[in-house]
Order: structure tokens, then sequence, then C-alpha cells
């Protein structure tokens, strides 16, 4: 089944006094399960690719349907449903609120979704469990390495199990030992659950993690290419 | 909505010197609302109290006409019916037949206009103060005959104290000058400079004399149980003496004064708290759109996980709201306690005394805080708080999430 399909999308913006002509027409389909790095050098459109997919930008022309959903020209109050309840996001920087626990960054996007209180909770720890963070849910991020608020932030964004979790170069900021734990654990529920995964990404480690690799250049596919399951 | 709570409250704690700032800012605001209310409120009540007890009383009955035209002719014989009311009436503490009208008090060396009181020595001690608050002498006997009470002002400038005679003119019902020699039996002094120099006391038999009223007064002082039955018990007296040569005025409608004094208080007093709530919405609207600027990328990651803007809003406003609840709260305690310590204390403005006779004014003003006033002072604080952070959150709600998400974190 396919949860994302774009169809020539262009995206071009004014930087200062220059014309961005960040994506040049890319044609791209996602199937249910897939777990897929979107490379290429900076400036390449990777990362207003996965804005666009997930309705944070506007694309110039085109057309995107995440699960079937035609969402060029959807209301703000529409995106941001889309969002809650189909797409989770995992940043470079983990972005999370830092005022709230890890358990309640956790809780977050279901408390935004009207999850119960215990159910929130119940789910929050144990998947703060299955990321290895147990004892540290009360923690706040600040006083979390950086690999462990990247672990929360995987939590919060595969909590309401969504169709598609989007990682914006989620590794970067991270040690390789540290960053290829958190893409063990990705992978692990990229199997178990059937979770589709798009990293956009710079590094080699996380290329070589996915199953399918696709090369950004200019705004542009420049290559697309499947791997074996093992790889 | 208890982690939406938590996270409003949480946030405003993250430079909390500025948070602070801001609280403070606004509690003193409040602060001075509120000891400025009471200020005006201790000093209304205290120039009713005064006005009262010296000598208005709680209700009058008084000829047709006299409220508006004091003038002898506008006198009434007291009926058995008026006196049978009034002494069945439980709500009436006390009353006291009275004469009272402009005259010309004269000595060898000066002529003065005061109000000459005819009155009965033993009720009016149980209606009014002024003839018990003596500085010298005694008090009108009614055994003596040609005793006179000065207020001590009055004493001061024409120099006569206790034992000197003076003499009391004034136009007699029918039209001739009736005159009067007294001799100064008590000096009084009630604390306003006016009173004490624009009133003089004699017994209401010899001023009936003197004046040619046989037993005409001109009005009947009512002091009751409680100030606040006053409106009744003139609707019912007026009522029950259905009487078209008679009005029945309350102490509202004697003291026009204290009325227009309110008004221009009010007036006053509502260009300084427009003031300070003006300053107040300024500090809100600052702090929330500082506040607001520094979590741009974090409102960017909030609406990128699914936060809508009405609930990017509520926060924001919940924000507010706790602002607003600390400074309340802070500025009602603060508040309380300073009016609490001054009303024990008294302001004491007796430097200012000369200008504040010329109003009526006490010397010594116990600021008095009123529950409306309190609330009046609370919901504004919450109004403006709401209000003015209403634009904040509304531009927080229309950032563009990636063009947040670029801002740095």
């Amino acid at each position: 089944m396919t949860i994302v399909e774009a169809k020539g999308l262009v995206k071009d913006y004014r930087e200062g006094r220059t014309d961005v002509h960040a994506l040049r027409g890319v044609d791209l389909q996602i199937g249910e399960g897939e777990f897929i790095a979107v490379a290429g050098p900076s400036g390449s459109g990777k990362t207003t690719l996965l804005n666009i997919v997930s309705g944070l930008d506007s694309a110039t022309a085109g057309e995107v349907r995440v699960d079937g959903e035609e969402i060029s020209g959807m209301r703000c109050a529409d995106l941001s449903r889309l969002r809650l309840h189909k797409i989770g996001f995992v940043f470079q920087s983990y972005n999370l609120i830092p005022v709230l626990t890890a358990r309640e960054n956790v809780e977050f996007t279901m408390l935004l979704q009207g999850v119960p209180a215990g159910e929130r909770r119940r789910r929050a720890m144990e998947l703060l469990g299955r990321v290895g963070l147990q004892g540290l849910e009360n923690r706040r991020p600040p006083t979390l390495s950086g690999g462990q608020q990247q672990r929360v932030a995987v939590a919060r964004a595969i909590v309401t199990r969504p169709r598609l979790v989007l990682a914006d170069e989620p590794t970067a900021n991270l040690d390789s030992e540290t960053g290829a734990k958190l893409l063990d654990l990705m992978r692990e529920l990229n199997r178990a659950e059937n979770m589709t995964f798009v990293f956009s990404t710079h590094d080699p480690m996380v290329m070589d993690y996915s199953r399918r690799l696709i090369r950004l250049h200019d705004g542009l596919v420049a290559s697309d290419e499947r791997r074996p399951a093992s790889a | 909505m208890k982690t939406l709570l938590k996270m409003a409250w949480l946030n405003l704690w993250r430079n909390p010197r500025r948070t602070v700032i801001l609280l403070c800012a606004m509690a003193a605001g409040l602060v001075g609302i509120l000891f400025s209310m009471a200020f005006v409120n201790g000093w209304i009540r205290q120039l009713v109290a005064d006005s009262v007890n010296t000598y208005e009383g709680h209700v009058k009955i008084l000829a047709k006409g006299y409220n508006d035209n004091p003038v002898i002719e506008n006198s009434f014989e007291p009926s058995e019916r008026i006196l049978s009311v009034l002494a069945g009436d439980p709500r009436v503490k006390s009353w006291v037949a009275r004469v009272a009208v402009q005259g010309l008090l004269s000595t060898p060396e000066h002529s003065l206009v005061v109000t000459i009181i005819g009155t009965d020595p033993v009720r009016e001690l149980e209606v009014s103060t002024a003839c018990r608050m003596l500085a010298a002498g005694h008090s009108l006997s009614g055994a003596v005959q040609g005793e006179i009470l000065l207020g001590k002002d009055l004493s001061e400038k024409i120099k006569k104290g206790l034992g000197k005679k003076v003499v009391l003119m004034s136009q007699q019902l029918g039209g001739e000058i009736g005159t009067g020699a007294f001799r100064v039996a008590g000096i009084f002094d009630v604390g306003n400079g006016a009173f004490n120099e624009g009133n003089v006391y004699v017994t209401l038999a010899e001023a009936q004399q003197m004046l040619n009223l046989g037993q005409r007064i001109t009005e009947i002082t009512i002091l009751l149980h409680d100030i606040e039955q006053s409106e009744a018990v003139a609707g019912d007296l007026a009522a029950r003496l259905d009487d078209p040569d008679l009005d029945v005025v309350t102490w509202r409608q004697r003291l026009l004064y204290v009325s227009e004094s309110l008004k221009m208080m009010d007036q006053y007093t509502w260009i300084y708290y427009a003031i300070f709530y003006l300053a107040m919405a300024f500090g809100i609207v600052n702090t929330l759109m500082i506040s607001i600027g520094e979590r741009t990328h974090e409102i960017g990651v909030l609406m990128a996980v699914g936060m809508t803007r009405g609930r990017l809003m509520l926060l924001i406003l919940l924000e507010s709201c706790f602002i607003a609840v600390v400074a309340v709260v802070a500025g009602l305690a603060a508040g309380g306690a300073l009016v609490g310590w001054y009303h024990a204390q008294g302001i004491d403005l007796s430097a200012f005394a000369e200008g504040l006779d010329l109003f009526g004014m006490a010397h010594v003003i116990r600021p008095v805080l009123v529950s409306g006033d309190v609330m009046s002072a609370m919901v504004g604080t919450f109004s403006i708080s709401i209000l003015f952070s209403l634009l904040p959150a509304w531009r927080a709600s229309r950032l563009v999430p990636v063009a947040a998400l670029r801002q740095a974190g």
C-alpha cells in the first residue's frame, strides 16, 4: 500500500535577492513499511521534501498524497490533524519540550489526540522502557544526554503509532555508537510495527541501514536504489 | 489540560527575573489601585460619618421647601402623629426637634453670619456629637436662661471665651428682626473647622421665642440604628405621615457635596486606573511577545507534532492567566496588608488641616477596602491580562511551522 505519493513536486522560494529552486519536479512513491534514506548534499532539497510531505511547507507546484489524502491546499487545521494522527517527527536537534519530563514529552502527542491520562501514561512508560530509558522517565531534557534525548524523541514520534515517521538527520548530533543504537531501535520498530520510516541524511551509516536509498541532487531525484532486507 | 497547565506555568519561569519583574510591577499597580480605592472609601465614610454624627442624622423631617430654601417661613408645628410614628418605629434610635436658621452673631468688634441651631439640650446629646465634644465649659442645660455654645474656631475668631456675651439676630416669622443676648456656656470642637466656625447652639425654647415661632420648628433630625436603613425608613415615614406639607429626606439628599465628591473621585480614579491598566497591558504584551520570540522554534515543533492553532493560543492565554493569578494574589495580599496597617494607624493629614476644612474633611483618614472594589480590581486585572494576551497568542498561532522551525532552537 502506498503511504506517500508525490507527483511533479516543485518548490521555489526567494532567499534575499536570490531565487532558490529547492525541488524541480520530484516524483516519488513510498510504500507501507519501507525504511528509506533520502540523501544528498546540502541544498539538494532533502529537508524541503520532508517538509512538504508532512504539510509543514507547501509546494509551488505538484501534488502530494499522504495515506490517500491530497494535502496540497489542505486547511491549516486539517494539516495539524494529519500530522497529529498519521505522521511522527524525529528532528536533528531532538526538539523536546524542555519544561516537560521525558514521560510527559512522550505523552504530549497522545494528549493532543485526547487519549485518556491512564492510557497515555501506560503507553509512554512502556515505550520509554523499550527505548532503554527506564528510570529516566521523570528527567527533563536538559538533564539527559543527546542520545537519550533522541530516544525520547523517537518514542514521542512513534507512540501514537503513526503511518509515517519522518526523521530529519536524526543521527547528526550523535556519536556513531549512539547513532547505531538508535538506528537499530528504529529498524526494530519498522519490522515489528510495520511503520514507514523516511530519513533525510548525510550519514553513510543511515544510508547503510536503509533498504531504499533515494539520492537527490539539485532538487531532482538522481537515483532510487532498493537494497536487500539484510542491509 | 493538566499538561498544558503545567507547560504554561513552567514556561513563565524560563526567565524568572523577567517574570518576577512583571509580577512585581503588576502587583505594585494593584496595590496602588486598592490603596487609592480604600483611601477614597475611608475618606467618604469618614465624611459621611462626621456629617451624620455631628449634625445631619440619617433622616430628617422638614417643612416642604426647607431643604432647598432654609428660611424661617419653611417651618412646621410637630404634630402628635409625627411623634407617635417615630416612637413606634424600632429602627429609630433617637430624634430631636430643631430650629435652624441663618442669623448674625455680633460682638462689639465682630459681626458674623452663623447658623443658629435651637435644640432640645437632652435629645441633642442622644442624636449628635457636637454638644458632647466640648473643648471647654458645659453643654446646654435648659435650666439656665441665655446660654450659648460656640465652636472653637468661632470662639477664637471673635475672641469670646466662656462667660462672654454675644448677641444673635435673625429674621422672625412675620418679617421682624428678633434678637437675643447669650452668654458662652461651652465651646465645642468637632474636628471640622468649617462646622466649628459656622454654627452656634441655643435651647429650642429660646430660639423659638427669639424668632417668634411659637411651637414651630424647622426640622426633626432622626438617628437610626443602621445607616443602611435610611432610605427604607424615609420612605416608610413619608408614606405613613402622608403630609403634603412635609418632606422626608435622607442624609444622601442632604449631603449633596458628598455625592458630588463621589462622582468627582470616580472620574479621577478611573483615569488613574486606566493608566495603571494600560501600563499593565503593555507589560503583558511585551513580556509575552519576547517570550514567544524566544520560543519560536519550539512553537514550530509543537505545530509540527500536531498542535492546533487553537491549543497554541490556549497555552499562551494560560500563561497570561497564571501571571494574572499570581499578580492578583500578591497584589491583594500586599494591598490588604498596607490598607490594614493604615486603617489601624490612620493617615494623619493635619498638616493640610486648613485645606481639608474647606471640604469638611477629617484630619485623619482611615482607608477601608470594600468587597466590591476588591472584585472590580481583580476582574479588571484578569480582563486586561486575557484581553491583551490575545494579540501575542494570535501572532504565535499564525506562525508558519516551517519558518518557525528554521529559527534557532
